[in-house]
Parts: C-alpha cells; structure tokens; sequence
C-alpha cells in the first residue's frame, strides 16, 4: 500500500490511474490519446483513438527482498482505423477494444487487448457491374461492410513513472477478424506502433481502485 | 455529428478515388473488380492487350487462385503476343465478399464468367478474340459456359486443361490408374509401402463411386503423382510462387483462408455426388484444343477422349504430355504445352 501512495503523483501524470473512495485527487486522472501507424510490414496504415481507464488494480507482491508492486489497468478504448491495401482494398474501420495492461514501476509495460467493431472496404480497383442483359455499369465506392473483431498482445514504456511526462509508447501485434468475408472470416495480421498521450484537460477519468496483497 | 461523418466519409472518398485506367498496349498490367451476387472478384489483365487477343485462364480448385498460373514463361512467352487474363472466382483466391454461400453453385460460377466475359469485352472493345483455358476444376466450369444458351460463340476457341468434366468418369478412371500404376510399381519394388496403401484402397471400392470414396480417391490421386519417377519435378519451387504473389499484393492470410474456406468445399463435395457435362458435349462446336498429362491421377488423359468422341467441333486437337501429371503447364512439358495453346491461339484468333 506504501508504494501505492508512493508512485501514485507519477501515475496521475500518466494517466493511468485513480481511486474512487480513497482521499486521492481523481482530476488528475486523465484519459488518453493514441496516434499509431497500424498496417501489415508491407502496406502502410494507421489508428487513432482514446484508452479510458476504468480499473485498477495494484498488487502487492511480498518478495524475500520487500515489495514488488504492479498495476494491473482496465481500459476501454475507442479508435478510428484505416490501411490501404494496393489492388486489394481500403479498409476504414471503427474498433472498440478492452484493454488490459500491466504496468510495472519501471515504466515497462505488457497488455493484451480484444475488441469489436465495425467496418467498410472499398474495392483496390475499378468496380464494376453486369446487368443480365449485359448493360456493364462502373460502381463507384464498391466495398463491403464488414463486423470486426481483434486480439492484439504488445508492450511499451509509461514515461510517467520515472520521467513524469504524460507519454507511453507501445507496439502491438493484432489480428483483426473480418466477418462474414465470403461466408467465412478474413483474418488480418497488423503491426502497431504508437504513443499515447494524456493532456491535462482532457477527458478526466475516474478509474475505480482495488488493492490486493498477496 | 453528422458535419463530423460527412467529413469522414468525404476523406474516405479522398484517399480512395477509384480511377478508371483501360491500357492497350503490348505490356499491360491491371486490376479491376466484377462485383455480382455479393462476391467482388479481381480481374488481373497482363500483357498484349493491343494483340486484341485474350486468353482467360479458369482456374482449378473450387477454391483457387488465378495467379499461380502466372509463371516466367507465360510473363515472357504468352503475354508478350497476348493479353492473359487472371480471373479469381467467386470464393476463390483474393476474391472478397459477404454473406454469399447462397450463391455457390456452378450456375453461379457461370453466371459470372458470362459477366466476365461482358466485362472484357466492353473494356478492351467488341472485337477482341477470347480464348478460355481451363483447368482442373476450371475445366469443369469452362463447358458448363460453353454449353448454356450462345455462350460458345461469345469466344473463339476451348483450351482444356485436364479438366474434370464428368466427375463419375473421371473417378472410375482414376481409381483403375492408381490401381495399375501401384501393381507396377509394387512389382519393381519402389514406394512399396506408399503404393500398396493405394492398392488397398481401390481394392476396397468399386464404381459407382460416392461422395467420400470420391475424395478419397481424389487425395490418393494427388499421393500417386508425388510417388511417380516418370514425372520430373517442376523447377517452380513454393518460394517461387511465393514471391508471384508478393509481386502481385496477393494477401497471404487470405489466399491460407480462402482454401480452408468450406463454401467452396461444399461445392467441390456436390460435384463429387456426379456432375458431368458430357450429354450435352454434343452442343460444342467451336475448335478445341484437349490437353492432357499422361500421369495425371487426378484429372485422367481419358476425360479428353470422352469429349473429344461428342464435339462437334470442326477443329479438335487432344495432345497428351508425356513427362506431366495434373500440372503440365509448369513442369517439364511447360515448353510443349504453351507451344500447343500459342499455336490454337493464333490460328483461330
């Protein structure tokens, strides 16, 4: 608990956490923004969004040495996506992910994330359609609209808890799901990189505490 | 809000203008899309499109890609006279899609090929020559177009690629193949072990063959060209094609999905219960050109005897090739092969 109060000044400066009952000051608790380059090693994308904290849990580890403390943090993220893929299709999508980080005192940080959304693909080339009667027609923003849904494992460093500046940076490996893709699923392996950043009037957050020894 | 999804979508249209580019020339390159019945389905065009004269190529599976047939000899010897055209159908290869397993029968596939041909003819202009080359399953597909309504005279002539146009025959042969080719092959002595399982099998059945006898028969028949010596190996290696689709953007995860996709399964499983086109093979008029590998288990020489007995045509030539199985178009035959569908091309173009 000691170390709680102890990284608990860094932690709001990094967004990451509050207490809802305890005498902490919730407003420095923010929520963050995301800027990422998402796509495939070979075709270029990128991702936008938010990651709002809701829970955290601090747990106290009794080692031989003292207290090793992690922070495991709840967040609910809401992003804009988009990747061009030549001759295949653009992909525009809207992800909502649950997001799941473990946050060492360090800075060093590993998450995991699941999500669903939306999406809408725009064919990679001139479209067209055939009438029965052979009339050929060129449709103009040809796509599908597709469910969503991804995994994504990665890891990054929190710059609030030793430099005190509101900044993370990560990289992700996700998949994403697209479904019904031709009465199946088109499973899309992404790579993100990325930061987050929290600026202080922001979308405060307000994340609920929970503290486990163990 | 709906300033903000206004401005969104108008980026959208931004980032993504779908510019309509026709080329005709003696090396074109280009991609475009028929969209019909919930399936978008890209149409690669390579090579002479000034030569007016296009061979389409129908490929194997259901549940292939077109592309795979895309190898150096055809880049340098075939599109540079003519223009090939790369269909991926419905299902298939980097076709995408919806919901569409409503729309996987072989009237579907025709529906569409019947659109790609409209397709091709109202890009590249009304007088362009159309040849269609199928195989395997492709050529199943090919006189299913052929054979309805005027579709014949729509294309100048039928490249048929050990295709698979009466499955009920094309088993029988195949299992009476398979057990020969093991009886010899057990009697000198190689691949004992390997050839006796498949001597066992076909002597476990006999015709008419079911739907899982069929498959059966059809995984044996691919285990049997990998077992014959007679057939030397191709000199494009998996990295080979590999590298073909990452020159073409060909999505990897997609192409892995596609053949484990069971819709187009489902429709290779109702051809086995016995598909043929051979009735109404009497229809066909125009030339054609039957080509076949003589250790081919999978798609037997003798389904060319059998359509080469009912056309009509005034013009039928059936070639069999002596060193190639299913794949004759990139394996020790490639040479000969192209020779023969380059020569039909250019007499009846």
């Amino acid at each position: 608990m000691k170390t709680f109060f102890r990284v608990l000044p860094l932690l709001c400066l990094g967004t990451v956490m509050s207490a809802q009952s305890t005498n902490l000051n919730p407003t420095l608790l923010q929520t963050g923004i995301k800027a990422a380059y998402q796509g495939s090693l070979l075709f270029p994308g990128f991702k936008l969004g938010i990651e709002h904290p809701y829970k955290v849990i601090e747990v106290d580890k009794t080692k031989k040495w003292g207290t090793k403390t992690i922070l495991k943090e709840r967040y609910l993220t809401a992003n804009l996506g988009y990747y061009h893929h030549e001759t295949f299709h653009d992909n525009l999508y809207l992800l909502f992910e649950r997001q799941k980080r473990r946050q060492h005192l360090n800075g060093w940080f590993t998450e995991h994330a699941s999500g669903i959304g939306y999406s809408r693909t725009f064919l990679g080339g001139t479209t067209y359609a055939v009438s029965d009667q052979g009339e050929v027609s060129k449709k103009e923003l040809a796509g599908y609209n597709y469910a969503l849904v991804s995994i994504a494992l990665g890891a990054g460093y929190n710059f609030a808890m030793k430099e005190q500046q509101p900044l993370k940076i990560y990289g992700k490996a996700s998949v994403l799901g697209f479904f019904p893709h031709n009465s199946s699923i088109y499973l899309r392996p992404t790579i993100e990189i990325g930061v987050v950043y929290a600026p202080q009037n922001f979308w405060k957050a307000n994340p609920k505490l929970k503290i486990k020894q163990k | 809000m709906k300033k903000y999804l206004l401005l969104l979508i108008s980026l959208c249209s931004l980032m993504h203008c779908q510019k309509e580019e026709i080329s005709i020339g003696s090396n074109t390159s280009e991609v475009f899309y028929l969209q019909n019945n919930h399936a978008a389905m890209p149409i690669r065009v390579h090579g002479n499109t000034a030569s007016k004269t296009f061979m389409m190529m129908i490929h194997g599976g259901p549940g292939g890609d077109a592309i795979i047939y895309r190898t150096d000899y055809v880049r340098q010897n075939l599109e540079s006279e003519f223009a090939v055209v790369y269909w991926d159908q419905r299902n298939s290869g980097v076709s995408q899609g919806g919901a569409n397993s409503n729309f996987n029968q072989v009237a579907d596939f025709v529906e569409d090929f019947e659109k790609v041909v409209a397709l091709l003819k109202k890009r590249y202009g009304a007088d362009i020559s159309i040849f269609v080359n199928g195989h395997s399953w492709g050529g199943y597909l090919v006189p299913a177009f052929l054979q309805k309504d005027n579709n014949q005279y729509s294309v100048k002539g039928w490249i048929q690629t050990a295709g698979a146009h009466n499955i009920p025959l094309l088993n029988e042969l195949s299992w009476k193949m398979q057990l020969d080719k093991a009886n010899l092959e057990i009697a000198a002595n190689r691949d004992v072990d390997e050839w006796t399982k498949i001597r066992e099998y076909c002597m476990s059945i006999k015709p008419p063959f079911g739907v899982d006898e069929s498959l059966n028969l059809n995984k044996n028949a691919a285990k049997s060209e990998k077992l014959t010596e007679e057939i030397p190996k191709s000199k494009y290696d998996n990295k080979y094609f590999n590298d073909q689709y990452l020159e073409n953007k060909i999505p990897f995860s997609l192409l892995l999905l596609q053949s484990l996709n069971p819709v187009p399964k489902t429709l290779a499983n109702e051809l086995f219960k016995g598909g043929q086109l051979s009735d109404h093979m009497d229809m066909i008029v125009i030339p054609t050109l039957l080509l076949y590998g003589k250790y081919d288990y999978i798609c037997p020489a003798g389904l060319g005897d059998d359509i080469e007995n009912r056309i009509k045509s005034a013009y039928k030539k059936k070639v069999i090739f002596e060193k190639s199985g299913h794949g004759m178009m990139a394996g020790a035959d490639e040479t000969a092969y192209w020779d023969e569908v380059k020569s039909f091309m250019i007499k009846f173009k």
